[in-house]
């Protein structure tokens, strides 16, 4: 059910207060509900809405400002609020007709303050849903996530099961704590619609109670659960597959070829900061046997801190059971320490520098903005001061005049504010086109009432702060002036206004040099070599149905019949299948070169025979995977080869699996490295295994190489999936190329935005400077044309125009290239096989500032030099 | 010495009168957007007939909250004697400046 725009009630709840609101909003809430169910779209219907809101509000601020002589008892309708909004109207009319006279003049205005209000909008909205708006459970800051952490490097690390144990035992710190599988498993999901694939959680029974947030619908998972297979579902699925069932708890489901028990249903608003799934799966963990605690890392852990504890206490008491640990267990637990980190504070942390950056650009947009206000204003009032002069005489206050100014500025920052909203939700749906995946999600959400209030704020302190200033030096000097235009107040106005341009100049000067670092890094980044061929390839996963597939031999069957019905479509060109693909990470596994004490921790991939060579990776040395390897055959990457035995020289060494008591593998094989989680970090070797019953991984993703584009194979695959067994999901269904995109899309969105945000400051930039000499040439104009009448040239005049912009181009470059260094030390996160302080950059940037600059100044200048001396003489 | 009634009050009067005691912002705004193609805001009602009232034309109550408009309360109009004989006055000077020009006014 659409609800009516947040914003035109809280406008009418503003204004109007008491019995009169409640009536008010009641009837408009009503004809809005009239309009859907007269069968009204959403939109038109909240269009609807807003001009009755207005229309409601305007005529009984109409009411005040004519009131009848009352003939009974009673105020009458409206409140204090409601009076004071009727002179509000009164004096934006008169605004209106004021800025409409000289429309030029507003109109520049109006669309300045837009693209900084705008810019501002956007960036905000995307910041408040991923970082600023506060997390839906209760006592959120009470939220934590542990870890362990591995001592030599810092890094955080997954969790062993005992380890949780002794946090979930011995932890005081927490009134709750739950463990959650943190590796990637998928059900298939066979409803009357397209087989559907899930992502799946597996998580304790406390994990909802740490959250404090409370099903929608049926119950949260209890110890019992994990004795048979039972699910909580998120509200997405439920609402897709299950039509919103209410009775839905309590029925059984197919689910993976198993018959899952519902218990319940969360929603959507809890996956915010516990990670997107369809269901979460009743989880125990393995029983506790100290003398063999497992080595294998797999859990994420979430806890509620005590009210009284502090999140460095916490952190104080795991590292102590950690240290414990290591002195108990040696063998497992030597090199091991624990920690405990904020849900809150790690939010949006992946996306939280470029953020900022943005923001900043944004927040430099309207400082740039602002200055061209000021300065439209300061070249109006200068223009203006006759007419203040001969009122000012006539008996005007000075307030009176900066009254009537502040209400035009007033007038020019709502509809800048409404320009800029708009402009703000259109440069959202760009950001949508552009962004990462998380700010996507909060690009869609749209503005807040909270953004939109912020953007008012600050459109109304910039457009006030920026009329009062001038107006209150045009009071001034009116009063002193007695409407004799003084060349002091032309100068003095011209001076602020030179000032105003060369700061913008400066400030337009560091997003131009910010954007071509951002712009030159992500070139780079692109022409990375990631290792293999990723144009032409897609992948899709299929995943097995243990309990179907439940030997070697039915699960190899099944695939070797969807790569050869896969194959024989034309358009492709090779077909296998893997277990992890490129830019897709999943974890590490540990390896020992046989006969050696290193331990490399690398990517296992099992491949189906051929499989290097349809992704393109190339052969340093040695022979790939053939069909019929007599033992286990592996072939691993250089960097793997180099730091195992310090060559590429393979011939006859075997790996250990896992630890020295591992299983042995022999390689065959090496072939160049693929960059594994971005195109910006070699991430770690690679151990390529062929799929046999024995290798740890079973291959369920498919790769193919199409010799077209590849989604244009789409639906052709699925069709041929389908053929096989027409109740297998194909999930994930994508082209490489994408899955690669997915990684670089950080850099695309903050490279997007500071771009079309440094081409705004460059455009405001040139229009300051315009403005500037269009007003000093119209100030002058009597001086140039004595000039040109006793002889001077065209050129000199030109000369003498130039030099004011010359002036505040080299003050202002050079201001900026100073602040572009300044700045260079935010942008060290971002560069890429560049130097961020890269001087080439700084000073192409200063160098096409200049140039548009110039060019924009080169037309006042121009007009100055076409001044007819003869007609000016005349009029002086 | 009363002023005339305002166009728009006619057709609240008339709205009254035809709605009898379901009258209240939203049945008000239905009819005259229903008989005259004309859209009012709930403003511009409340503010009409609150001069009305004070005329002494209509009466108003303030109902009970009802849950389909979110637990808000209507404020119910009822028309008065008054009201009536103002309505029909305008009536009667609308009916003698129109009388005779039947044939021009036909559409």
């Amino acid at each position: 059910m659409p609800a009516p725009p947040r914003l035109a009630r809280a406008l009418v709840s503003l204004l109007t207060r008491g019995e009169v609101r409640e009536v008010i909003l009641g009837d408009l809430d009503e004809e809005f509900h009239d309009r859907l169910a007269a069968g009204w779209s959403a939109p038109a219907a909240r269009r609807r809405y807003w001009r009755q809101a207005i229309a409601s509000v305007t005529s009984m601020g109409r009411d005040r400002l004519s009131p009848e002589p009352s003939t009974g008892p009673g105020d009458g309708p409206g409140s204090r609020a409601a009076r004071l909004a009727g002179l509000i109207v009164q004096d934006v009319k008169y605004g209106v007709r004021l800025v409409g006279r000289h429309r030029a003049f507003a109109a520049a205005a109006v669309v300045t303050l837009a693209l900084g209000i705008g810019a501002n909008t956007a960036v905000f909205t995307v910041a408040w849903h991923t970082l600023l708006r506060p997390l839906p459970y209760p006592d959120a800051h009470r939220l934590v996530t542990v870890w362990e952490v591995i001592e030599r490097t810092g890094a955080l690390n997954t969790v062993m099961p005992a380890n949780y144990r002794d946090w979930e035992r011995e932890g005081r710190s927490f009134d709750a704590i739950a463990a959650f599988g943190s590796f990637r498993d998928t059900a298939d999901f066979i409803g009357d619609g397209e087989p559907d694939q899930w992502r799946l959680r597996y998580v304790t029974a406390r994990y909802f109670d740490v959250f404090r947030l409370r099903p929608l619908i049926g119950r949260p998972l209890n110890e019992a659960d994990a004795a048979r297979f039972t699910v909580i579902l998120s509200e997405g699925v439920w609402r897709r597959h299950f039509a919103a069932d209410p009775d839905i708890a309590g029925r059984e489901i197919r689910l993976n070829d198993r018959t899952a028990l519902i218990a319940g249903v969360m929603p959507a608003r809890f996956e915010e900061a516990a990670g997107q799934v369809e269901a979460w799966v009743a989880f125990a963990l393995p029983a506790d046997v100290p003398s063999q605690r497992q080595t294998a890392h797999y859990l994420g852990v979430v806890a509620r801190l005590k009210s009284d504890v502090t999140v460095a206490q916490a952190q104080g008491e795991v590292a102590a059971i950690a240290a414990r640990a290591a002195e108990r267990y040696p063998r497992e637990n030597r090199g091991l320490s624990a920690t405990v980190r904020s849900v809150a504070d790690d939010r949006g942390a992946t996306v939280r520098s470029g953020l900022t950056l943005t923001a900043l650009a944004a927040l430099a947009v309207l400082a740039i903005a602002c200055a061209n206000l000021g300065s439209l204003q300061f070249s109006r009032t200068a223009g203006r001061m006759r007419e203040f002069g001969i009122r000012t005489s006539l008996g005007a206050s000075r307030g009176r005049i900066v009254a009537q100014l502040v209400t035009e500025g007033l007038v020019m920052a709502a509809a800048g504010t409404a320009l800029g909203l708009a402009l703000g939700v259109w440069l959202l749906a760009v950001v949508r086109a552009l962004a990462p995946a998380s700010v996507q999600r909060a690009a869609a959400q749209g503005p807040t009432v909270e953004v939109v209030l912020g953007a008012v704020g600050l459109a109304l302190a910039s457009a006030l702060a920026f009329a009062i200033w001038p107006a209150w030096q045009a009071g001034t000097r009116a009063a002193a002036s007695l409407g004799q235009r003084t060349d002091a107040g032309d100068r003095r106005s011209r001076t602020v206004r030179g000032t105003l341009v060369t700061g913008q100049i400066a400030l337009a000067v560091v997003l131009l040099a910010a954007a071509a670092t951002l712009g030159i890094s992500l070139r780079n980044v692109l022409s990375v070599d990631p290792g293999f061929r990723p144009d032409g390839l897609l992948t899709f996963d299929l995943s097995l149905a243990r309990t179907r597939f439940d030997t070697y031999r039915k699960r190899e069957a099944f695939v070797e019949a969807v790569r050869a019905e896969v194959s024989s479509l034309p358009g492709i060109t090779g077909v296998c299948a893997i277990n992890q693909i490129p830019f897709d990470p999943l974890g590490h596994m540990t390896y020992v070169p046989e006969g050696r004490d290193v331990t490399i921790a690398a990517a296992p991939r099992t491949v189906t025979p051929g499989c290097l060579e349809v992704i393109g990776v190339r052969l340093v040395r040695g022979r790939t995977i053939g069909a019929a390897e007599p033992v286990r055959a592996a072939v691993v990457s250089e960097a793997f080869a180099r730091s195992a035995w310090s060559t590429v020289d393979v011939s006859g060494r075997r790996i250990h699996v896992g630890t020295k008591n591992g299983a042995l593998v022999e390689v065959v094989g090496v072939v160049e490295d693929v960059r594994q989680e971005s195109l910006e970090r070699a991430g770690i070797p690679q151990v390529y295994e062929v799929a046999s019953e024995r290798a740890p991984f079973w291959p369920h993703r498919i790769i193919a190489r199409t010799s077209g584009p590849p989604d244009t194979m789409f639906d052709a695959l699925r069709t041929a999936v389908r053929r096989v067994d027409p109740t297998q999901p194909v999930a994930n269904l994508r082209a490489l190329k994408d899955v690669m995109g997915d990684t670089i899309r950080p850099r695309w969105f903050d490279l997007s935005l500071v771009s079309v945000f440094s081409a705004i400051a460059l455009v405001l930039s040139a229009v300051g400077l315009y403005g500037l000499l269009a007003q000093i040439v119209a100030q002058r104009t009597g001086e140039i044309g004595i000039r040109l009448a006793l002889g001077a040239t065209s050129r000199s005049v030109v000369r003498l125009v130039m030099r004011t912009a010359w002036i505040a181009v080299a003050v202002g470059g050079t201001v900026g290239l100073a602040g572009a260094a300044a700045a260079s030390g935010m942008l060290r996160r971002f560069v890429f096989g560049i130097s961020p302080t890269e001087p080439a950059l700084h000073l192409g940037a200063a160098g096409v500032l200049a140039l548009v600059a110039l060019a924009a100044a080169w037309i006042p200048a121009r007009r100055a030099a076409r001044v007819d001396p003869v007609r000016t003489l005349r009029q002086t | 010495m009363p002023r005339p009634l305002r166009d728009f009050e006619q057709l609240l009067l008339a709205a009254l009168a035809h709605l009898g005691p379901d009258a209240y912002g939203g049945s008000i705004r239905r009819l005259i957007e229903a008989r005259t193609g004309r859209l009012v805001s709930p403003g511009a009602i409340y503010t009409a007939c609150s001069r009305l009232e004070r005329r002494g034309l209509i009466g108003s109550a303030l109902g009970v909250p009802t849950p389909e408009r979110g637990g808000k309360r209507k404020r119910h109009y009822r028309l008065r004697t008054a009201g009536l004989a103002a309505l029909r006055g305008a009536r009667a000077a609308q009916a003698g400046m129109l009388r005779g020009l039947g044939a021009k006014l036909e559409p």
